[in-house]
């Protein structure tokens, strides 16, 4: 069966080289088109031949990352909690006369648990291999398994890095690598979110040496917005107005802040005099100096000056520096420039964190369960993340005033984060073993003004991430192809003593870095990987941020310049792109998954199936199957190939995760 | 020449000081017209002023302004955002000798009594055409909640997403030229409130880089006509169940943006785009960076009828070390919007476009020990230039640190009112979102009066 295709295909190579490329690339994989190649390159002109595959990415990885798995011997309780969860939600849907959406389908299912999983949709083996599963529990199986997949540290390292910011540079000078790897790493490792948060706020020493010390970092030099920033992210609650003033929308005064912000004052993010780095005075300026003196004409080249400008950035905590009030501060309370004394905005730091220095205090209070917001504002979020819609919109301005959709889940949902020792991964689990997540979705447009009542999760659309990662799943085998280098070889290769340095050294380690380790280094090593350019790889292993241009930005991911920054909204560069993107020849390219499944049907239908499966993740209707296979089997099959293709790819159906 | 031609108003004709394009051009209006624009601003542009002014680019605009009936002056709006709060004591209001000055240092300009900083020479030069606003003030000093402020008028709210200026712009003029957007965002769409409620037809198109012009217009060589029209039949066909069991905005948003996408792929002029079709020289002289490209993208688009044009530039948020960032900055807005404002001018457009630089917030008068500045909503700058506005003023006044208005306050919707009063818009209409919610155009923003001509 597979030679009449092939025949069929060869058919085309005949008439001229523009009709050949049009399906080049189905047509270029079959055994036929060598001759059908060579046939074209008699031809005048080469106008359009594959650009072919990065070999990297054409095959499945062997060594897959261990993932900490879901608790095996949870999945009982998991079902029970989702139940209760169920009965809430349902008793609210009747109060409102709402009655729930039907369960999914199990096609519906599938697409949608993978992408809320694992960050793609799944490939035409895992569609049909759900699909054709019995077992009468197997959604719980399904959810089970991606958890504990190397998908969910990469889908929601992208979950996480859009909320926290995260850059390569967060400026020219700090190297902000470790703590990408860092993150992934406590994701893998499934870290308590409590723990992992204290961790991220107390942190001190080099990036290399202490990754979660990014995090402090990614807001250096600017101590206090990264107060208001850290209390947005983990307490969802906005007092960045007091800053300057009193707030206008909520209660919070600009002494408040200020008294917030004096537990964490002592903070410093970079060497200065007084530390060990300065013990034989401004290593920079001694370097240089010693650089003009055995070159008066030389000056230190831009990654010597990273290197020695980055063993610079090491947070510490000095308990001596003191916060004033500002010089214009207008309020009764206190006067202009007036010692602020640390307070918390509200509660106390737990018992045992009396004794602990103001910083570690400060991370005590904000991650303490009894903390009424901290475990909250996470159930709501992941809570949202899972089903569409917050229970609290937004999630990160929280005030006295807020009410919830349902006060009954919200607090439920707290109560379950702090009894599951804020398992971020059990969480999510428990959320998906619900009916309200396994059914139909419904469409809800804020701008309604109304609460979303979760008759089943929302409708929505793929975020950027999931849109580029679900192309790469429809197009290449193994989309993490390369490994980038270590925090380890980093810490190795550009650690350095600065009170001791030597221009020698300085030189000899700035080599290695551009060699090795460097943003150079991991370009050229991604660059193995590159199609056109474009490197064909997750987009939790690509460049933070990327380029305004690149694929992923169109479709909307943040700038990691604002708190989730990211959009779903449509634009005509992102139509354009689907159109004549890159992207519809690579996945038509030889030795594309959904190529060498095409080709390795049987028949035309099955060939249509294929194409149904691996783009929309279910079978053809029989009204789908009466167009396709009309437009396959008139005229040209090999462009008939291609226009189906083309054409799922830009469905609306394809983009939206139901 | 076209404003040669051109019957004065009232208020040109008693002060001609204050036609744009007069202005603009440093003329005294004693002074030779003709013989400035052969010599001066054929020396700056690069480009014979006559040439410019016969190409059929301008007749085109005349035709497309014609065919509709605007009422405002400004047929289209270039909207230069920069993005970050820009420092207002290190560019259009410098406090010299207070303690707020910083390192930045003063210039005079062609208007007695207006003084900017050096770093901004040929803005200076040309303030006889300009309006600064010096007393913008707004309550946020969150990025994101200023930026949504300033672009629309409105605080952000959870429960709707109101349309930005360019959109309400494009809503009620409606497109000058059938085969372009209305409405073209040269930065990144992200965070932008876009559409807002209003059709998603009409949201900007971003151009995320302008040099690289519009991506992927036009379909693969072997993909002719008729395949690409069977394509899009097929995808509407496969798509048809999905559409009809959803009921959704966003899908529907998304159905307008392919059509919208089809049509322009469609379009004769879509190498109005393409910035590398402008001589070399033309390009350098608006500064080869992201923002002096962008300006020039921004003036081949107005020049064809595109209604507004954002062109975002970020690096503002100078929180450490001020003074090894901002400088550069300065420079390139100096002589992008020097170079848009002179080739507009001598192109005879600045009849018809109007150019308006803003930004979410000012910059603290004091300098922090990072030996930057903190967001500071106090008080802030902006600048108009052009179609319907009345050049040659400084607006508003901050007080002598440059912390608070001193003199007539003006809110971002003020602002916003005055661009839409240049524009014609109805300012006093109630529009209605499609949760039945009222809005108008500008909030409750009242138009400068002293701004306008």
């Amino acid at each position: 069966m597979k030679a009449r295709i092939t025949s069929d295909l060869s058919m085309h190579s005949k008439p001229f080289w523009g009709r050949l490329a049009l399906c080049t690339l189905l047509v270029l994989m079959s055994t036929g088109l060598a001759e059908a190649q060579s046939k074209g390159k008699k031809m005048k002109s080469q106008k359009f031949k594959g650009y072919g595959l990065p070999d990297p990415v054409k095959t499945a990885p062997k060594v897959k990352m261990r993932v900490v798995p879901v608790d095996a011997e949870r999945a009982q309780e998991c079902k029970d909690v989702a139940a209760k969860i169920d009965e809430m939600v349902e008793a609210k849907l009747k109060t409102q006369g709402i009655e729930p959406n039907a369960m999914a389908n199990d096609y519906t299912f599938v697409r949608r648990v993978y992408l809320d999983t694992v960050g793609t949709i799944p490939t035409l083996i895992e569609t049909n291999a759900y699909a054709t599963t019995k077992a009468s529990n197997k959604r719980e199986v399904a959810v089970d398994k991606l958890l504990s997949s190397p998908g969910y540290v990469s889908h929601m390292y992208n979950y996480w890095a859009n909320i926290l910011r995260v850059k390569d540079r967060p400026n020219n000078n700090i190297i902000g690598f470790p703590f990408r790897d860092y993150l992934k790493e406590t994701l893998r490792k499934n870290m308590p979110y409590d723990k992992w948060v204290t961790e991220m706020l107390t942190a001190e020493g080099k990036i290399w040496d202490n990754p979660a010390v990014g995090y402090t970092l990614r807001d250096n030099g600017m101590p206090l917005v990264h107060v208001d920033n850290t209390v947005r992210v983990f307490l969802g609650t906005q007092i960045g107005c007091a800053q300057c003033h009193d707030h206008p929308f909520d209660k919070w005064t600009q002494q408040e802040f200020y008294q917030l912000a004096a537990f964490t004052h002592g903070t410093r993010t970079r060497d200065g005099g007084g530390t060990p780095a300065f013990e034989n005075g401004n290593p920079i300026t001694r370097v240089r100096k010693e650089l003009t003196e055995i070159d008066d004409s030389k000056r230190l080249a831009g990654s010597q000056n990273t290197l020695l400008q980055a063993n610079l950035f090491r947070v510490s905590f000095n308990d001596k520096r003191k916060l004033k009030l500002p010089h214009d501060y207008q309020y009764d309370d206190a006067k202009p420039n007036q010692l602020v004394k640390p307070n918390f905005l509200w509660g106390e730091a737990p018992a045992g964190a009396k004794e602990l220095s103001p910083r570690e205090q400060y991370a005590a209070w904000l991650t303490d369960s009894k903390n009424p917001r901290f475990a909250k504002t996470v159930a709501n979020r992941l809570w949202k993340k899972v089903m569409g819609v917050g229970l609290i919109e937004p999630v990160d301005d929280i005030t006295d005033n807020t009410v919830s959709q349902n006060d009954e889940l919200m607090d439920f949902l707290t109560k379950e984060m702090i009894r599951l020792k804020f398992n971020q991964k059990e969480f999510i689990r428990t959320l998906m073993y619900t009916r309200t997540y396994q059914r139909a979705s419904s469409d809800y447009d804020p701008s309604e003004a109304e609460f979303y009542h979760y008759p089943g999760p929302r409708l929505r659309r793929m975020s950027a991430e999931q849109a580029w990662d679900s192309i790469l799943t429809i197009a290449v085998y193994n989309p993490i192809s390369y490994d980038l280098p270590t925090t380890e070889q980093l810490a190795d290769t550009v650690n350095m003593d600065l009170s001791q340095v030597s221009y020698a050294e300085v030189e000899k380690k700035a080599k290695e870095y551009d060699e090795s380790v460097g943003p150079r280094a991991r370009t050229k090593i991604m660059n193995k990987s590159a199609y056109q350019r474009q490197v064909l790889a997750r987009a939790s292993e690509l460049q933070s941020p990327l380029p305004a241009d690149h694929f992923i930005r169109q479709f909307g991911q943040c700038d990691r310049e604002t708190i989730e920054g990211d959009s779903t909204d449509p634009t005509v560069p992102q139509v354009l792109t689907m159109f004549n993107g890159l992207f519809t020849h690579m996945m038509l390219e030889k030795g594309s998954v959904i190529n060498d499944s095409v080709m390795k049907s049987a028949n035309v239908r099955d060939a249509m199936n294929v194409m149904f499966k691996s783009i929309l993740n279910r079978p053809p209707s029989s009204r789908d199957r009466e167009i396709a296979m009309r437009e396959m089997t008139r005229g040209d099959r090999v462009m008939g190939y291609g226009n189906v293709i083309w054409a799922l790819i830009n469905t609306r159906e394809f983009l939206f995760i139901q | 020449m076209s404003f040669q031609s051109k019957p004065l108003t009232k208020s040109e004709a008693m002060s001609p000081r204050f036609t744009p394009e007069l202005a603009i051009q440093g003329l005294d209006p004693e002074q030779d017209r003709r013989t400035f624009m052969s010599t001066a601003a054929k020396s700056l542009l690069g480009v014979s002023v006559a040439g410019a002014l016969t190409n059929s680019g301008m007749n085109s605009i005349a035709q497309a302004a014609a065919a509709t009936s605007v009422a405002g002056k400004a047929k289209s709006v270039i909207y230069l955002y920069m993005t970050g709060a820009m420092s207002h004591l290190d560019t259009f209001d410098p406090k010299p000798g207070s303690e707020s000055q910083g390192e930045t240092q003063p210039t005079k300009t062609r208007v007695p009594g207006i003084q900017i900083t050096d770093k901004m020479p040929k803005l200076a030069y040309l303030m006889n055409g300009i309006a600064l606003v010096r007393s913008l003030t707004t309550e946020t000093g969150a990025h994101e909640q200023g930026r949504y402020l300033m672009r629309t008028s409105y605080k952000p709210l959870n429960s709707i997403r109101h349309p930005a200026l360019g959109t309400w712009a494009n809503h009620i003029l409606k497109k000058a030229n059938p085969n372009l957007p209305g409405n073209v965002l040269i930065g990144s769409a992200a965070g932008h409130p876009a559409a807002g409620f209003l059709p998603a037809s009409i949201a900007p198109v971003p151009i995320s880089n302008p040099a690289a012009g519009l991506q992927n217009s036009k379909s693969p060589g072997y993909v002719d006509d008729d395949i690409f029209r069977k394509r899009m039949s097929l995808a509407r066909q496969f798509d048809a169940k999905f559409k009809t069991s959803v009921d959704s905005h966003l899908v529907q948003a998304y159905d307008e943006t392919y059509r919208e996408a089809v049509r322009l792929m469609g379009s004769s002029e879509l190498n109005v785009f393409d910035i590398k079709q402008e001589k070399q020289e033309i390009r350098d002289f608006y500064g080869d960076n992201r923002f002096g490209q962008g300006c020039l993208l921004a003036r081949r688009l107005v020049q064809k009828g595109v209604r507004f044009v954002e062109v975002e530039y970020g690096g503002w948020d100078n929180h450490n070390d001020i003074y090894s960032r901002l400088p550069g900055l300065a420079t390139n807005v100096d002589n992008a919007v020097g170079a848009l404002l002179k080739d507009l001018a001598s192109k005879g457009m600045l009849d018809e476009v109007l150019v308006v630089l803003a930004t979410e917030f000012g910059r603290t008068p004091k300098i922090n020990e990072n030996a930057g500045r903190d967001h500071h909503p106090g008080v802030f700058s902006g600048l108009m230039c052009g179609a319907g506005i009345r050049g040659g003023q400084a607006y508003g006044k901050s007080d002598d640190k440059g912390h608070s208005p001193e003199e007539d306050a003006v809110y971002p919707e003020d602002f916003n009112a005055t661009i839409a009063a240049a524009m014609g818009l109805p300012l006093e209409e109630e529009f209605f979102a499609p949760n039945g919610r009222p809005f108008r155009i500008c909030n409750s923003g009242t138009p400068i009066e002293e701004l306008l001509t």
